[in-house]
């Protein structure tokens, strides 16, 4: 993720990248590769979901915000309790989780955190299946919890274990 | 009366070894809940600078020993340094501080990515690595202060880059406001409070012996 030397508009990066077979994001100007979701990622991401549901959430995943023109993330889930918005979020839902990939830039990962700050979401969690941590974004930094919003992460581990067994 | 203070003599002067004996002792930590058992009081959390001087209102300051800084934190798209496989410099105020925790990473490393190492030197030379096990989170609790911190990677088209750093007076300390002793002592103090133990039970024997 060099300092690049032309900044592309939104149209540019559509006609460049919305149909790439790897998933881009747009970030301020710049193609950001999302990250190749492993099997655990893939199956943590469904597992959150149905638990967020359990919790009286409603959960989606790799929902593409659209909050501010000149950002366009799509983290891994979102979920709320009120009225989800179609046909894309234009304000922030209470959750936004990002799981980790092997290939996450770590720079624009804590990023795309303080703007998800800055927009509103109230609990921002960034999930490292690998290294079986929880962290939830402070506003400032990531800090390890024991729990997702009410969810133990022991259940989310456990479950992720069952899953990938 | 001659023999008591001869005692607490000995007893004054094995103590007073021990306690001389203790060099730095330090404990790190990758996450958050051992880092609140690490300090007392609470944490400060500093608001990083967005342009130069690099340094905070609180008298952190950031410098590049082989490079320039132009960010810290996470504003903008560019990392904290101009050069790749540079080293980023925290220097403390009020000649150090006891515990420090730092988010930070390495500006287009992955999270997960093994490879991704970065490493961390504190003033005092001690030395620590995230070799196979990164963790976005560190922080240190040190019984003396710490001066300067120096982060870097081994991979030479990397950039350091820090995203947030908390302070706190570390458990630790044994001076400042709030510090308590160490609760653990190294093998030297051990030895010499062994040491200060046997001649103290040595006298005492003498004395019961000369009283008798």
């Amino acid at each position: 993720m060099a300092a690049i030397a032309h900044r592309l508009s939104l149209a540019e990066f559509q006609a460049k990248y919305g149909l790439s077979d790897v998933a881009y994001e747009y970030w301020h100007g710049e193609a950001i590769p999302k990250g190749m979701p492993s099997s655990a990622h893939g199956f943590l991401q469904g597992i959150l979901m149905r638990l967020l549901e359990e919790a009286g959430y409603k959960a989606g995943g790799d929902v593409e915000l659209r909050i501010e023109p000149d950002a366009r993330p799509r983290p891994d889930i979102i979920a709320t309790k009120g009225k989800a918005e179609t046909p894309y979020p234009t304000k922030a839902v209470e959750i936004v989780i990002e799981i980790l990939s092997s290939d996450d830039p770590m720079f624009h990962l804590l990023q795309k955190c303080g703007a998800y700050h800055e927009w509103g979401f109230e609990f921002i969690y960034v999930v490292d299946p690998e290294g079986r941590q929880i962290y939830r974004w402070t506003g400032k930094a990531l800090e390890t919890v024991t729990e997702l919003v009410s969810i133990p992460a022991i259940r989310i581990w456990d479950a992720l274990d069952q899953a990938i067994q | 009366m001659q023999q008591k203070t001869r005692w607490i003599a000995i007893c004054l002067a094995a103590g007073l070894c021990a306690g001389v004996a203790g060099a730095t002792t330090i404990d790190t930590g990758t996450d958050n809940a051992s880092w609140l058992t690490a300090i007392s009081g609470t944490q400060t959390d500093t608001t990083l600078p967005t342009s130069s001087p690099w340094t905070t209102t609180d008298g952190f300051s950031f410098t590049a020993p082989n490079s320039t800084v132009r960010q810290t934190g996470l504003t903008g798209s560019n990392s904290g340094l101009t050069t790749n496989g540079a080293k980023l410099e925290i220097t403390m105020p009020n000649g150090g501080e006891t515990a420090i925790l730092l988010n930070l990473g390495l500006f287009a490393g992955y999270y997960v990515d093994r490879s991704n190492t970065v490493n961390i030197e504190l003033s005092d030379g001690e030395q620590f690595s995230s070799a196979g096990n990164f963790n976005p989170i560190f922080w240190f609790s040190s019984s003396g202060p710490i001066t300067s911190i120096t982060i870097s990677s081994d991979i030479p088209n990397e950039q350091p880059f820090i995203a947030s750093l908390s302070y706190a007076t570390s458990i630790l300390a044994t001076s400042g406001t709030g510090g308590t002793t160490s609760p653990i002592p190294e093998p030297a103090t051990f030895l010499l409070v062994a040491a200060g133990g046997l001649i103290f039970l040595g006298a005492r024997r003498r004395w019961f012996r000369h009283q008798a």
